[in-house]
């Protein structure tokens, strides 16, 4: 038993009062460095800062439900996926006319949907159970979509949409997506709804005692982690004007995602950000010389910060540096 | 029609069974989800093929030499990594974030030593014909095997000395220490005991199915379900659920399509933790 003085604090005088100093400014110069270098350099570093982007709202995705809930999710990925169907289905097979942009957004609200259903029942499970239920639940929807009709979804072949094809816009739909759940993500931190999420993450039984609606809580964080899972893909949707069941459900793209949450440090706003940009750049340098290499590392990577820096990054330098950690969050 | 769906479905439902146990075994026995289990198994069933294929080894042998592999391979996986987990808080959801990168680690090795082609050893008995069904000899000796190592862990479970004190920590760590148990050796005991089924399990793969990479998440599916059906840990639930999922993947075939039948696992899996999470057999920390 603990005593009361080693109890953990469900809420912390800091989560209620901090600056967004630091956050904001990083938030910020990534910001304003992407927009300006856009229009000057040609296609190819287009791809690069667009997929940097993409990464970081990834792992600031799963960190809604992840890192703030504590609801470790196995399956994000499938968010991520239905995303790019949803667009790709909408745009390419149905051609429902709608602005491509304004689908861009709207549709993945379909998939908060998707994900409200699933969470019902699956946020009543804890602990490793969730996760593993998320994790099937990617593999059956991968191997659903994958065996509906070809003319709806397009079977092993894909969605491709050659006509939306204009990746200079969609990258400045990436960029607001950034912005968007970057602030999110900050708004958190010092919300009444961001603390009944930790109070959760720490103690579910104890949030639900004190008042905090945990059900409707997860659910809502779970909508949200989902939804801009699912706006990630259709902008990459988008931007590619292509996709195909084999990438985009694909096991890997979660392991980024809970490498860059767990590196950079879980339930924070700089941490996830960190730990995506950092991968991602790791991958860039691995992608092209050693293309096997970069998925043991990343596993290598999960496995140290587990075993060695529970709290990831941001947690480290908290730890040296005690002065930095009201400003991190 | 429906007698051949019947057989392939048992048989095969057998090496489904002594795929989970080692999953289940850790999982019981110290809260440590393994959630590589399934990249651990294409592993081991990828060096039966290569010594096969090498070496010119019977499979069967290579088999009986992965026993020993297995079982030193999970001991120094707990001595030199999850023993610094097992203190901790919160063992249960930092062990799946650290084997998720371990299974990372072990997929990626796979891919990379083998590609993506699929393997396939040449198969080593004759097909018996009984009442006009056709049964595999493979695939018979491999339900054999595996009824056989399950239903013998179950006796080792009740009747020798380690089989207790493994049920005795998988009850309360701190109480086996007070009766003289170290929970620690008891701990790298049973994960090594884990990898040794797991070595075997990936051993019959090998012998009846074609290899890819990719074929550990199909895997750790089926693990999962079969651990969740049967209770954690308990060696005839796993085996009654092996088989009933073999039974449902078949069956899926027959009256679905073919291509579906990978996502009855996940789907089984993804119902049974909703409608029934405590499954249907006695977990092994129970009585």
């Amino acid at each position: 038993m603990k005593t009361v003085e080693e109890a953990p604090l469900l809420v912390e005088e800091r989560d209620l009062a901090r600056p967004l100093n630091l956050a904001l400014a990083a938030l910020g110069i990534v910001a304003a460095v992407m927009i300006a270098l856009q229009p000057l350099t040609p296609g190819a570093s287009l791809v690069f800062w667009f997929n940097l982007m993409k990464a970081i709202v990834l792992a600031l995705s799963l960190n809604l439900i992840t890192g703030y809930t504590g609801y470790v999710d196995f399956g994000h990925v499938v968010f991520y996926g239905l995303g790019t169907y949803v667009a790709g289905i909408a745009i390419g097979m149905l051609g429902i006319a709608m602005p491509v942009p304004l689908w861009v957004f709207v549709g993945p609200l379909l998939v908060a949907v998707i994900a409200v259903v699933v969470g019902l029942p699956a946020l009543r499970l804890r602990g490793a159970y969730f996760a593993i239920a998320m994790l099937s639940f990617n593999a059956a929807t991968r191997l659903i979509v994958l065996n509906l009709p070809r003319d709806f979804a397009g079977g092993a072949f894909g969605i491709p949409s050659p006509e939306i094809y204009d990746p200079r816009t969609a990258y400045y739909g990436m960029v607001g997506l950034l912005v968007a759940i970057t602030l999110v993500t900050i708004w958190l931190g010092h919300s009444r709804f961001g603390v009944g999420l930790k109070a959760i993450r720490d103690d579910e039984i104890a949030a639900g005692a004190m008042g905090v609606r945990t059900t409707r809580y997860k659910l809502a964080a779970f909508a949200a982690s989902a939804y801009f899972a699912a706006a990630a893909g259709s902008v990459d949707y988008w931007f590619v004007a292509f996709t195909s069941n084999e990438l985009v459900f694909s096991n890997v793209v979660t392991v980024e995602m809970v490498a860059a949450v767990f590196l950079g440090g879980a339930g924070t706003v700089v941490g996830p950000i960190l730990g995506a940009g950092t991968l991602y750049l790791v991958r860039d340098f691995l992608w092209g010389r050693f293309p096997y290499l970069y998925l043991p590392m990343f596993g290598l990577v999960i496995a140290v910060v587990v075993l060695w820096v529970p709290r990831g990054i941001v947690g480290f330098v908290e730890d040296r540096v005690p002065s930095l950690r009201a400003k991190f969050k | 029609m429906e007698a051949q769906i019947l057989v392939n479905g048992l048989l095969i439902g057998g090496v489904y069974g002594i795929a989970a146990l080692g999953l289940g075994l850790v999982w019981g026995v110290m809260s440590v989800v393994n959630v590589s289990h399934g990249d651990m198994l294409i592993f081991f069933a990828y060096m039966t093929w290569v010594m096969v294929a090498t070496q010119a080894l019977n499979p069967f042998v290579s088999l009986v030499l992965l026993i020993p592999v297995g079982f030193l391979v999970g001991m120094g996986l707990y001595r030199f990594v999850v023993r610094h987990l097992v203190r901790r808080s919160e063992v249960e959801l930092m062990s799946l974030v650290l084997f998720f990168g371990l299974g990372a680690i072990v997929y990626g090795i796979a891919a990379y030593l083998w590609g993506s082609d699929f393997r396939s050893l040449p198969i080593p008995l004759p097909t018996l014909r009984v009442l006009g069904v056709a049964v595999p000899g493979t695939r018979l000796a491999a339900f054999l095997i595996a009824g056989g190592l399950v239903l013998g862990l179950s006796w080792f479970f009740k009747k020798t000395y380690w089989g207790k004190a493994i049920r005795a920590v998988a009850q309360s760590r701190n109480a086996a220490r007070a009766l003289g148990i170290d929970p620690d050796q008891v701990s790298a005991v049973s994960f090594g005991i884990a990898l040794a089924y797991a070595g075997v399990a990936g051993a019959l793969i090998a012998m009846i199915s074609p290899l890819s990479p990719a074929l550990g998440v199909a895997y750790a599916g089926r693990s999962f379900a079969v651990v969740v059906l049967g209770g954690l840990g308990n060696p005839v639930g796993a085996l009654v659920a092996g088989v009933v999922l073999g039974l449902a993947e078949s069956f899926s075939i027959l009256w679905i399509t073919f291509s579906l039948s990978p996502a009855v696992a996940f789907v089984l899996l993804f119902l049974v933790l909703i409608l029934r999470p405590q499954g249907l057999f006695k977990p092994l920390r129970s009585r």
